[in-house]
């Protein structure tokens, strides 16, 4: 699986005290991630390869766990693929991956909350795509 | 014609720019032809913008709402925003007949690009763009005579938005309460949760404001700025606030009264353009007589301040989103339960704003 990066286009997000508060404004959802997965979200977001992380592992259970976390993550269209240019570990910047600690393999606990009753609100712009053919043709559904 | 000869005009990275410029154009012949342009100078923070029209008398619309933000002279690096009255001056741009928006306020569909971007409310036929390259900016309105006066800022928001998200500020849908040190703390959340009544009770007390409904939120230091002077209450603050009903202009908003009231017919000179933010409250109504506070989660925070602040102004990308959730990384938070006694609740509020988040005893 390739280095990931924010969608930066289209969601928010936030590390606030020990919670990252994420807004997708495209699906009017918004996301919150606790203990490990706040460790994950920081290194997914700084360039980490997924590899790195699994090699920190402790386990197969667990690199199964970290890969549906992500997974979900890219679903929700939070996380996308890296640009080339950009992996890898020039932009990892000034983040340093350490792995996760023993204390951290409580990855059954590893979980991404979504919330959607604030979509009405959050969806303000409907259409926003447009066909192959450029403006002013809308894509079909 | 070989690859070097060919055009590099690029109808999806052009077109956004034409758009944009062609506005501009009829905003320019229609100086051309009157021979005229009034200019006023307004200030919002790091924000500094005129409004220009070629036609006498069409900046006094929004005259009363603005008026505490004008300035004489333009800050640093002002913007140029070119208003004009499609109605009166003609429209001289094709509109186009596909469904560009849907909804409330929207962007031009692909006609934005990292430094052009525009606007439709189809609501009230009112196109506004600005270029953040060059600081200028149009909007053209279809005619806002049918709008109450005191509304008739309200549809420049996106517009006002997009500049300020240039400075790292965002319009936000919250009320302010600022004391005369210049700290200030901000209300947000959904109607009916007490910001106006709290926000009219404190300056009741003799404490400044940026007012009850919209103001700006940003900063490398948590700070807000004001950006209207219009105050709404529903008709209970009538009995709450005997005194100011002589300022009241009731209205009907989706079905519903209400009072509004200028900022400087009811409070005169307690307005606070600026204010250092000490904390973001989430208030409830309570029931019983003493105000409580507890402290608020992120997720509550954001709860409370996005999605409303998205409904109110909606934009066409995720800018001010990414501001708030700095402002509430940045900003403690608390939720406020209301009580119905306002010596304590002012009590409560002095508190947070000295830092001392307890809930006084009764």
């Amino acid at each position: 699986m390739p280095a990931l990066e924010l969608n930066h286009e289209s969601v928010s997000a936030e590390l606030i005290d020990d919670e990252v508060v994420i807004v997708h404004f495209g699906t009017g959802n918004y996301y919150s991630l606790r203990g490990p997965a706040v460790t994950l979200w920081n290194a997914l977001t700084s360039g980490v390869p997924v590899e790195q992380i699994h090699e920190s592992l402790p386990n197969e259970t667990a690199q199964q766990r970290v890969t549906e976390f992500v997974n979900h993550l890219t679903a929700e269209e939070l996380l996308r693929e890296r640009a080339p240019e950009l992996v890898p570990a020039s932009a990892v910047g000034d983040f340093q991956w350490d792995g996760l600690t023993a204390a951290d393999p409580a990855l059954d606990q590893l979980q991404v909350e979504r919330f959607g009753d604030m979509q009405m609100l959050l969806l303000s712009d409907p259409i926003h795509e447009v066909d192959e053919s450029g403006w002013p043709t809308l894509t079909e559904e | 014609m070989s690859a070097d000869e060919r055009p590099t005009w690029s109808y999806r990275k052009h077109l956004p720019e034409l758009f944009f410029q062609d506005q501009l154009r009829v905003f320019h012949r229609l100086r051309e032809e009157r021979g005229i342009c009034e200019v006023r100078q307004y200030q919002i923070g790091p924000v500094s913008f005129s409004l220009e029209s070629c036609q006498p008398g069409f900046l006094n619309q929004w005259g009363r709402a603005l008026r505490l933000l004008e300035v004489e002279s333009p800050g640093p690096r002002p913007w140029r925003i070119r208003v004009w009255d499609d109605e009166e001056a003609g429209w001289r741009f094709q509109r186009p007949e596909y469904p560009l928006n849907v909804g409330h306020t929207h962007r031009l569909v692909n006609l934005n690009t990292r430094t052009v971007r525009q606007f439709h409310q189809d609501w009230l036929d009112i196109y506004s763009g600005v270029h953040l390259g060059d600081r200028t900016g149009y909007y053209v309105t279809g005619g806002l005579s049918h709008l109450p006066v005191f509304e008739r800022a309200a549809p420049m928001r996106p517009l006002l938005n997009a500049l300020l998200n240039s400075e790292g500020f965002a319009l936000a849908h919250a009320a302010s309460l600022v004391d005369h040190e210049g700290r200030g703390m901000i209300l947000a959340g959904g109607p009916n949760h007490g910001k106006s009544t709290t926000t009219t009770r404190w300056l009741a007390a003799g404490g400044l404001s940026q007012g009850d409904d919209i103001c700006a939120l940003g900063g490398a230091d948590p700070t807000s700025l004001m950006t209207c002077q219009a105050m709404k209450l529903r008709p209970q603050g009538e009995e709450i606030f005997p005194g100011l009903q002589k300022h009241f202009h009731a209205f009907e908003e989706f079905d519903e009264r209400k009072n509004l009231f200028w900022f400087e017919d009811a409070f005169p000179g307690r307005h606070a353009l600026s204010a250092s933010v000490r904390a973001l409250l989430l208030p409830e109504v309570g029931t019983g007589p003493a105000t409580e506070v507890h402290p608020a989660t992120p997720l509550e925070c954001m709860r409370a301040l996005v999605p409303f602040s998205n409904q109110q102004i909606p934009t066409s990308d995720n800018l001010s989103g990414n501001i708030f959730l700095r402002f509430i990384k940045n900003v403690p938070s608390f939720r406020v339960v209301l009580g119905s006694d306002p010596d304590h609740l002012l009590d409560v509020l002095n508190g947070l704003l000295a830092g001392q988040p307890q809930t006084p005893q009764l």
